[in-house]
């Protein structure tokens, strides 16, 4: 079973991977583009006040289809970020 | 705008027969200049001439202003009550020379004020279209046939629900009973924005999209205001139990709501997404909180502790916080998904919804209880 430190740690290392793939793509944080929505929801987590909080968060990203659920197996050593 | 409305009601009907029942059609969608905006919104004399007051200075107003746009934003926008129904104060030329003034808020002013005066007809066509989904279908369904809805349509009608309206009512009775209540009235109320607010979105951006190419053009900017530049919920913690307790997600109002409907929605398929989006936001909010309306105004069946436990002592279930509903239902469901699609296509649900044997209902039953 993982930690909410664990999940939130995957979680970042995941956003921080994906995000430098958005980038390679995009060019910048254009409005409206993957790499800034990604860079945005890393800040969202980071600052949530409580471990409860960062939960929630988590559970809406991984239901709303921005998170892999596949992420948070406990069993999972190395993360893959998806292809963007 | 009968055209519009028309052609709207008949998409949404399709998903949800209820939304073209008579209890919908009965709901006025009015664009007002701002001094009858004034006149409905706020009918309290005192605060009716303090924004009488606010309005003759913003016409007045050459220069740069931030107090007084901060004043103008958040008070003369599109609104709905189930006392004077659907608003939306119509004013090109105020809203045009503010926008000269104030050019980084040209799209809200835009937005708040239908159109500027170099607006071409699709812009107005396409934020009428966009208030007649939020104001009238999305927020007038949560009031009109929703059960938490029609409880807080009970205390609105009697100035129960606003601080700002409590000079309205009679006194010692009922105003010494809305003092007693306050605190927990307004818990009720905050408790209720994330899915009021996110359902009236959710209905807005879906069904925008349905609408004409002209009309749906307005879906991604119109997103980006409500999901992404809209701000409100942060700013409300300090003054907010509920939120104290029930810290939100993120500082816009629709996003949680409407992200969390949008991926049911997607989740389930183009046959039955949008029914079972709808069907979740029912069961959200099927919170009985016992109010209901006597011969005298509110009644309640509970002591104003006991509703206020209800909804802020986080040692009580969440049966009576329908956004907290909403995060759980969503949990299962989304977690749950291929089960239910399977049960959707065995009952054949696109063919009546809800199905006596809904396999959203039953999930929800089964795991949460509700």
């Amino acid at each position: 079973m993982l930690t909410m430190r664990e999940a939130v740690q995957r979680a970042i290392r995941w956003v921080d991977q994906t995000e430098d793939q958005a980038l390679l793509i995009e060019g910048s944080y254009a409005d409206g583009g993957r790499a800034r929505r990604l860079h945005w929801m890393k800040n969202t987590l980071l600052t949530a006040p409580t471990e409860g909080l960062q939960g929630d968060l988590l559970d809406h990203w991984i239901g709303t289809g921005l998170l892999p659920r596949d992420l948070f197996k406990s069993d999972l050593s190395e993360e893959q970020p998806e292809e963007v | 705008m009968e055209p519009l409305d028309a052609e709207i009601v008949r998409r949404l009907v399709y998903a949800y027969p209820a939304f073209g029942d008579e209890s919908m059609r009965q709901i006025l969608f009015r664009v007002l200049s701002p001094e009858e905006y004034i006149k409905e919104v706020y009918p309290a004399p005192i605060i009716g001439d303090h924004f009488r007051d606010t309005l003759a200075a913003a016409r007045r107003e050459t220069q740069f202003n931030l107090r007084l746009l901060n004043k103008i934003l958040p008070n003369f926008a599109p609104i709905y009550s189930v006392c004077y129904g659907a608003c939306a104060p119509f004013d090109p030329e105020l809203a045009s020379r503010w926008a000269q003034l104030h050019p980084t808020e040209k799209e809200s002013l835009l937005y708040n004020f239908i159109q500027l005066e170099d607006s071409d007809p699709a812009t107005t066509r396409r934020n009428v279209a966009a208030y007649l989904l939020h104001e009238k279908y999305g927020h007038g369904f949560f009031f009109a046939h929703t059960r938490l809805g029609r409880q807080l349509a009970v205390l609105d009608r009697h100035y129960f629900l606003r601080n700002e309206e409590e000079g309205m009512l009679g006194v010692p009775y009922p105003r010494s009973i809305r003092q007693r209540y306050a605190e927990a009235i307004r818990a009720l109320d905050h408790s209720a924005i994330i899915v009021n607010e996110g359902f009236a979105a959710w209905v807005e951006l879906n069904f925008l999209a349905q609408m004409e190419g002209e009309i749906a053009a307005a879906v991604h900017p119109r997103k980006v205001f409500l999901v992404e530049q809209a701000t409100r919920l942060y700013s409300l913690i300090a003054e907010s139990r509920y939120f104290q307790e029930f810290r939100p997600l993120f500082d816009s109002p629709y996003q949680e709501g409407y992200e969390k409907l949008e991926a049911i929605q997607r989740a389930f398929g183009d046959s039955y997404g949008k029914k079972c989006a709808i069907q979740v936001f029912l069961k959200a909010t099927d919170i009985s909180l016992g109010i209901k309306v006597g011969p005298d105004g509110p009644e309640f069946s509970l002591s104003p502790e006991e509703m206020l436990n209800a909804l802020i002592d986080p040692e009580q279930p969440d049966d009576a916080r329908s956004d907290r509903r909403l995060r759980r239902i969503f949990n299962v469901l989304t977690y749950n998904r291929d089960h239910v699609r399977s049960e959707q296509r065995h009952l054949q649900c696109h063919r009546s919804c809800p199905h006596p044997a809904c396999p959203v209902h039953a999930l929800i039953a089964a795991e949460l209880g509700w």
